[in-house]
């Protein structure tokens, strides 16, 4: 993506000296940055650096861990999303996430798309549920795979099924954003290969905010990539920049696998 | 730069790194050695330069196959991948250096033929100038020098003006006595070669440049080049930086 081409593509979050502490310990040390609406944005770094505490504070998710508080100014198509007024359910509705781990309900696999829609009201009878269901298990890739026995249970599934499953639960309410963190260390390269051509076809609609641990993962699918470091936000640029010609000394000490 | 947590990436990066450079060691022997074949008329020396031109073949394949292999399970990114595709570069600009060496050697037996030949003293002195050149980049790039880059990238030019004054003195020749004509062109010929790998060793101080500093060498013209700047500017105005 060149540079003209993100400057006209929207900003979908912007943060200002946001900071993570957990009982008091900060882990993110005020971080600033916009987010591109469209596309994917990879966030990078080492293990501890505080990359899924950062991907936890756009929908809210540092909330549900006790101890954990959350300062600074988030704002989402300019909407304060900390604001006391904002739902934080409403809010994880527009902004679904993905595991590491794929984690679908211990029910059938339709129950599991279906959840999300039910709980927000987004169908009026059953053949409007069926509807959504079908097109997001088609848009995950897993129709095909799953369409004879949508009663069997989601857990029976492959590991790579199970995230196509869980990745089609999260896109079955129509969020805005789907934050995605490490959703391949588990996958196979066939899976990680399948996981990686939706991801690109879901960047088209969506924003998309994807942990890896995969540096080529991170080249290939993403056009922008911030790199984390010990809880602040060191080099943040047009992927192709980071892996060709990073900045800092730690990005490329990181990126090429060299010691600091 | 700290080393490689993974010791044998190291090596092998390395190891890439001291094969070029003696490929590099030996194209300049290459050049020497032609120059010293037409110097002393000695045939032997131009044959010996033409069997030695596989061997640098050799060592460009082995280059070619040890990029590969780094690209293909080390999957090198930036100040790694930038290394990795100079090499390839390099050693591409290196086998030409030694073909264009190898061209000049199979030309000495016409040119020693002829008795009263004129000019090749300026062949000579042109030949050093074209080797210390080589070795200077090369020198660059062990050094990673991008700086001595840039030098040998501008010096190039002196070896543009001998080529046209061997021109000058070899086609005055030609018009002198007509009897020398078959001499006198292949003399050119080596002139011509000499300064292609003058071409091919500024190909290598770009590539060294980029190495180092990310940045395109052609960004670097001296202001006084007014031609090649006016150019240059459009090309950075339309990429937008
Ligand atoms: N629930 C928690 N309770 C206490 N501390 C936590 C909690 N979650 C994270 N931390 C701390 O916050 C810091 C950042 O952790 P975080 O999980 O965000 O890192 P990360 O970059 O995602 O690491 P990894 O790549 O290993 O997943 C770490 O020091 C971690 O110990
Ligand atoms: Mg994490």
């Amino acid at each position: 993506m060149s540079k003209i081409d993100s400057e006209i593509s929207k900003i979908k979050f912007t943060c200002k000296d946001v900071r993570v502490a957990y009982s008091g310990k900060e882990a993110l040390h005020g971080i600033n940055m916009a987010i591109d609406d469209r596309g994917v944005t990879a966030f990078i770094g080492p293990s501890g650096c505080g990359k899924s505490s950062f991907l936890r504070v756009f929908n809210r998710m540092n909330d549900t861990i006790a101890g954990c508080t959350v300062t600074g100014e988030v704002y989402m198509d300019g909407q304060d999303i900390y604001a006391p007024s904002l739902d934080p359910v409403l809010l994880r509705a527009r902004v679904g996430m993905v595991f590491q781990k794929p984690n679908p309900f211990p029910k059938s696999i339709y129950d599991n798309v279906a959840y999300g829609p039910r709980i927000h009201g987004l169908a009026s009878n059953k053949a409007e549920l069926d509807h959504i269901v079908e097109k997001s298990l088609q848009r995950a890739g897993l129709w095909e795979e799953v369409k004879d026995r949508l009663k069997d249970s989601g857990t029976g599934l492959s590991g790579g099924q199970q995230q196509r499953l869980v990745i089609a639960r999260a896109i079955a309410v129509s969020p805005e954003v789907i934050l995605m963190d490490e959703p391949a260390s588990a996958l196979d390269p066939i899976a990680t290969a399948r996981l990686e051509e939706l991801i690109e076809e879901l960047s088209q609609k969506y924003c998309i905010v994807i942990v890896t641990h995969s540096m080529a993962q991170a080249a290939r699918i993403s056009q922008r990539t911030a790199f984390f470091h010990m809880g602040d936000l060191v080099e943040y640029g047009l992927t192709t920049n980071i892996f060709t010609n990073p900045a800092d000394p730690r990005t490329q000490d990181y990126i090429t696998g060299r010691t600091g | 730069m700290g080393e490689h947590i993974v010791k044998s990436f190291d090596d092998e990066m390395k190891g890439l790194s001291v094969e070029l450079v003696r490929m590099g060691e030996i194209v300049v022997d290459q050049i020497t050695s032609a120059m010293k074949a037409l110097k002393s008329r000695d045939l032997q020396i131009a044959e010996r330069v033409n069997k030695n031109d596989k061997q640098v073949d050799a060592i460009n394949d082995d280059i070619e196959e040890r990029v590969m292999s780094i690209l293909a399970l080390r999957h090198p990114y930036a100040v790694d991948l930038r290394d990795t595709i100079a090499a390839l570069k390099i050693a591409r600009e290196l086998e030409r250096i030694g073909d264009l060496a190898k061209n000049c050697s199979m030309r000495t037996g016409v040119i020693i033929e002829d008795e009263k030949i004129k000019g090749t003293k300026k062949i000579l002195k042109m030949g050093r100038q074209v080797a210390a050149n080589v070795t200077a980049v090369m020198k660059a790039y062990e050094e990673r020098d991008a700086e001595a880059a840039l030098d040998i990238w501008f010096g190039d030019e002196a070896i543009d003006n001998y080529c046209n004054a061997i021109f000058e003195t070899v086609l005055t020749g030609m018009m002198a006595d007509n009897s020398s004509v078959n001499a006198c062109t292949q003399m050119t010929f080596v002139a011509k070669n000499l300064e292609r790998i003058g071409d091919h060793a500024t190909n290598i101080a770009s590539a060294i440049h980029f190495v180092v500093t990310a940045e395109s060498i052609r960004e670097k013209r001296p202001k006084s080049d007014r031609t090649s700047t006016t150019i240059f500017l459009q090309e950075d105005d339309e990429n937008g930086d």
